[in-house]
């Protein structure tokens, strides 16, 4: 398993810096003799997604340089990918209101979900992108759009700044993991559409983890980046909806509460970054036991085995000085309060990932994990690595949530986070309805280094989908809408029902019969709708006598 | 009992010759009791694993362990590796200058041939020869096969981890080493006269720098016995 790390936005540049460090001895004119590569520990590889390109040149220290400049590590900015003032760039502006140069301080997930359907549906657009975008920025070296995909300038050339680091490339990675925060701005935004344009491609087999720092629920730590806490929450929770909902997307959504990181250091992001970085360790360290190295899709293929939707995984973390027999304080450190990352109920969980580093007996382990949290020893897949120093555990819970109506209403656990998530990102909505639609004040406060914004001005297609999106399409929020939605998996969790988000919901819809056929199904497809559909051809075809029955 | 200075001296020399000798050969037998170690654990480790799979494999030709190595394995780093190897190959090139340039302990030495150590370029032959010597040494080390991968001084630090500083201190070892050798030359060129306290200062920075050398092999036998 060897995963490459992209981060997204500015949280995610910073964790994934700590990843990225060199082994080496840096030295510029020893280089030069030995014709040294970087070499990141485990060699890993990896690379920053960032709208902002002030934000990812002044990134201090200066770690990243820029990919188009042939530097490693490196930042890459998608929207470059676009021109300022091209037909593209004109024609989305003139037809939606949205500006695809916007740089990613427009604090939504919607934003760039908007951008991406625009450029997945409309063929207007895409018959422009075709005629004027190079054709090499979004195809890098040579290689192919998938037969799903849609030219996507954006997504493209960003899926092609990763590409080469993955086996789907000339790289050795067999699986991403992005990284992002859950409320940001670029990372928010981005994270769904790339994942759903790397699946549009027709790499729906391959391995894309998320690892989301979710934002906490007070003012006080974003002050930097002027965002309020609901608005931060709304923007967290449609990029989680999207990810859960994908049947289609990402394998599954590790999430960290920043709450728990600030309790433990403060405004110390750095030493926070750094213990996120110490605590996937135990995953994408170098180093596994011989004969036990499992490859990115083996574990992909059960983080969702019997699931057709993504599971949220929470991280369980220790870390215990070399001693003989750590098996036990290890397990019972990482399921303490101390070691979550995440509010949840570890007996609810259906499923575990248990990477240990060190000499650990994994019966031992599976027998004390399934003993403390009932998970059944056969639903645990633990993967060792040799240790370099300590003994750690990262636990990664699956769906650790569910089954108690009382839940929610307890501190510490999955569904009372989540709960107060959504209802701040509903109060948000009821509060500011005109902010969704960038109108009003808000754009004021999206001033960086004194520096006004630009307004986005939607046109009224723009903003009827968005409304039909936010409210369903009478507008009531009764029966459709993400609005709805957000209600009804409120009720979900105070139900204790899993999962809490279902339906996947779309701004732009795809235009063409293959909506007419979906209608009344959802928007998309998930794998067991396909599977039934499927299964009921063929017993069509078999009982006209087209194919022979078993 | 009063010992006067020369004797300290005297003593001295001898007793930092052992200590040296005891720091190397305790990092040899280290080096490899650590790696036994982990073969022994991970082979106690790998009981879940038997049966079906592994019966079919042939693990007498000690292909786990190959197996094991290389899963062990840490790149370090090209830079990093490079300049571990050259401080290695100092380290014998100072001992070398420190022993055998001139009779200290030993009864014989390199003055012997008398003819070649005086010439202008004697001391540097010598070393040249005396380095060349090593190479040759851990090159043949090198052709050893994958399971015996803990002889090979190109891969010692492959096995452990090492944090920034440890490389850097690595690396600096070379700077000393080469103090160690001018001291030593220095001693050289002197002689037959002779200078004591230069040959301390050249087997002081020889011992650091050994220390240095091997202290991630004791490090990991320290940690290890928790």
């Amino acid at each position: 398993m060897k995963l490459c790390i992209v981060g997204i936005g500015g949280a995610g540049g910073k964790i994934t810096k700590e990843f990225l460090g060199n082994e080496d001895l840096d030295s510029q004119l020893l280089s030069r003799i030995t014709d040294a590569e970087y070499l990141s520990p485990g060699k890993i590889k990896g690379i920053w997604l960032e709208a902002d390109k002030n934000d990812a040149k002044n990134l201090k220290p200066h770690f990243f340089g820029d990919m188009m400049e042939g530097c490693y590590p490196c930042y890459y900015i998608p929207h470059d990918a676009v021109d300022d003032g091209c037909a593209v760039h004109v024609a989305v502006r003139e037809k939606y209101g949205y500006d695809v140069k916007k740089q990613g301080f427009v604090r939504d997930a919607q934003y760039l979900k908007a951008i991406f359907e625009i450029f997945d549906t409309d063929k207007e657009i895409q018959s422009i992108v075709a005629q004027t975008i190079k054709k090499e920025s979004m195809e890098g070296n040579g290689a192919n759009n998938g037969p799903l995909s849609a030219p996507n300038p954006i997504f493209d050339s960003a899926w092609n700044s990763i590409r080469d680091f993955t086996t789907l490339g000339e790289g050795e990675c067999d699986g991403i993991l992005f990284i992002v925060s859950f409320g940001g701005g670029t990372g928010t935004g981005f994270i769904n559409p790339i994942i759903n344009n790397i699946r549009n491609m027709g790499k729906a087999e391959y391995p894309v983890f998320t690892l989301g720092i979710l934002t906490e629920p007070g003012d006080y730590a974003d002050t930097a980046q002027f965002s309020e806490s609901s608005r931060r929450n709304l923007a967290a929770i449609s990029a989680i909806y999207d990810l859960l909902t994908n049947g289609n997307g990402a394998n599954g959504v590790i999430i960290v509460d920043n709450e728990t990181l600030l309790e433990r250091y403060g405004n110390d992001y750095i030493s926070a970054n750094k213990f996120i970085h110490d605590m996937m360790q135990p995953l994408v360290a170098a180093r596994d036991y011989p004969e036990e190295v499992p490859p990115s899709q083996a574990v992909a293929h059960h983080a969702l085995k019997g699931l057709s939707k993504p599971p949220i995984f929470v991280p369980l973390f220790a870390s215990l000085p070399r001693s003989s027999n750590p098996e036990e304080a290890l397990v019972k450190k990482a399921l303490s309060e101390e070691g979550r990352l995440f509010g949840c109920t570890p007996k609810k969980a259906d499923f575990a990932f248990v990477f240990c580093r060190g000499f650990i007996d994994s019966d031992k382990i599976r027998a004390i994990l399934s003993r403390e949290t009932d998970i059944a020893p056969g639903s645990i897949m633990l993967v060792r690595k040799m240790g370099e120093g300590n003994n750690e555990i990262l636990i990664l819970l699956r769906n650790p949530y569910g089954g108690d109506p009382n839940a929610y209403k307890k501190v510490g656990t999955l569904e009372n986070r989540f709960c107060t998530v959504i209802t701040q990102a509903l109060q948000y909505i009821k509060e500011h309805p005109e902010y969704l639609f960038y109108e009003g004040k808000q754009e004021e406060k999206d001033k960086k280094d004194n520096k006004p914004s630009e307004q986005v001005k939607l046109t009224a297609l723009s903003k009827e989908a968005l409304k039909t999106f936010f409210f369903g399409p009478d507008g009531s929020s009764q029966t459709s809408g993400f609005v709805f939605e957000l209600n009804e998996a409120r009720k979900r969790l105070r139900n204790g029902e899993k999962p809490f988000f279902r339906d996947p919901l779309r701004i732009f819809l795809r235009e063409s019969k293959v909506v007419a056929e979906n209608q009344g199904k959802g928007s998309e497809m998930d794998k067991d709708e396909i599977a039934r559909a499927v299964d009921k051809r063929i017993k069509e075809l078999i009982e006209q006598g087209l194919l022979k029955g078993p | 009992m009063n010992l006067d200075l020369s004797t300290v001296m005297d003593i001295l020399f001898p007793a930092g010759t052992l200590l040296l000798a005891l720091l190397l050969i305790l990092a040899a037998v280290l080096h490899i009791t650590n790696l036994k170690r982990v073969y022994k654990l991970m082979a106690a480790l790998r009981h879940e694993k038997e049966g079906s799979k592994n019966e079919s494999k042939d693990y007498s030709k000690g292909g786990y362990k190959a197996l094991l190595y290389q899963e062990m394995t840490i790149p370090q780093g090209i830079n990093f590796t490079a300049l571990a190897l050259a401080a290695w190959i100092m380290l014998f090139v100072a001992l070398a200058y420190l022993y055998l340039l001139v009779p200290t302990i030993l009864p014989f030495s390199y003055m012997d041939i008398s003819d070649l150590a005086s010439t202008s370029g004697g001391f540097f032959i010598f070393g040249i020869l005396a380095a060349c010597l090593v190479a040759g040494v851990i090159l043949l080390l090198d052709k050893l096969p994958q399971d015996h991968r803990e002889l090979k001084l190109t891969e010692l630090y492959s096995f452990y981890p090492l944090s920034k500083f440890t490389k850097k201190m690595i690396g600096m070892t070379i700077i000393t080493l080469c103090i160690s050798v001018l001291i030593s030359a220095y001693v050289g060129t002197i002689y037959p006269s002779y200078s004591q306290p230069a040959e301390l200062l050249s087997l002081l920075l020889l011992l650091g720098s050994t220390g240095i050398l091997v202290m991630p092999i004791f490090r990991e036998a320290w940690e290890a016995r928790r």
